[in-house]
């Protein structure tokens, strides 16, 4: 049965396994035809940097495997504004395609979802 | 409607901070494992969120409960659990 999942990405890439770990579960789920949502907040925006050259600390690149996403039909990638502008991170400087929401809006996206994880 | 756990201090993490941040007026939280050091926090004073507190983690780390947050054990936290739509760990 198909479900709605929302996965929360709060953490920077590199760090911790956390980031990667989301996105090893979205393509699992995906795989199984689930209906996948993300949302970015947070250090979890930082995921999405183009410019990310972790071969240099011996890891994978985290924005490098996202580019998969559109071949699993995951197109619905949210950013959270404020969280941002907190960062001082341009909209041109992300390597993916992202809607824009408000932090007032996040309990909407919520509740429009049959599951939230959060990693 | 979601319950929200924190799980960690928000002296040392900011994970309060963002649940806080998008969290809906009819949400609730619970604090459990670290995060009942937020019973010291002056963020826990001002929400308006129905909160809870676990109460082994708390007298665990020798804290004392507040009047605006309640304190619940284990089966109340399955009760609490089962009561919302979602479920979200924040650690």
């Amino acid at each position: 049965m198909t479900k709605k999942i929302l996965i929360i990405n709060r953490s920077a890439p590199y760090g911790s396994s956390l980031a990667r770990e989301g996105l090893d579960y979205v393509l699992t789920s995906a795989a199984y035809d689930q209906d996948i949502c993300l949302l970015f907040s947070g250090d979890g925006l930082f995921q999405l940097l183009k410019d990310q050259q972790p071969k240099q600390i011996n890891l994978k690149s985290q924005i490098g495997a996202m580019e998969i996403l559109p071949l699993y039909d995951i197109e619905d990638l949210f950013v959270v504004e404020e969280d941002l502008l907190e960062r001082n991170i341009k909209p041109e400087s992300l390597g993916m395609e992202v809607k824009t929401i408000k932090r007032s809006e996040v309990s909407q996206l919520i509740n429009s979802h049959d599951k939230v994880l959060s990693f | 409607m979601t319950l929200h756990l924190i799980q960690r201090s928000p002296f040392t993490n900011t994970v309060l901070k963002d649940c806080l941040n998008i969290a809906d007026p009819q949400d609730s939280i619970l604090l459990m494992e670290d995060g009942v050091y937020g019973l010291q926090h002056p963020l826990m004073q001002q929400t308006q969120l129905t909160a809870y507190a676990l109460q082994e983690d708390i007298s665990a780390r020798g804290l004392k409960s507040k009047n605006s947050i309640k304190e619940i054990d284990y089966c109340e936290f399955v009760n609490l659990c089962s009561q919302h739509k979602h479920v979200i760990s924040w650690y």
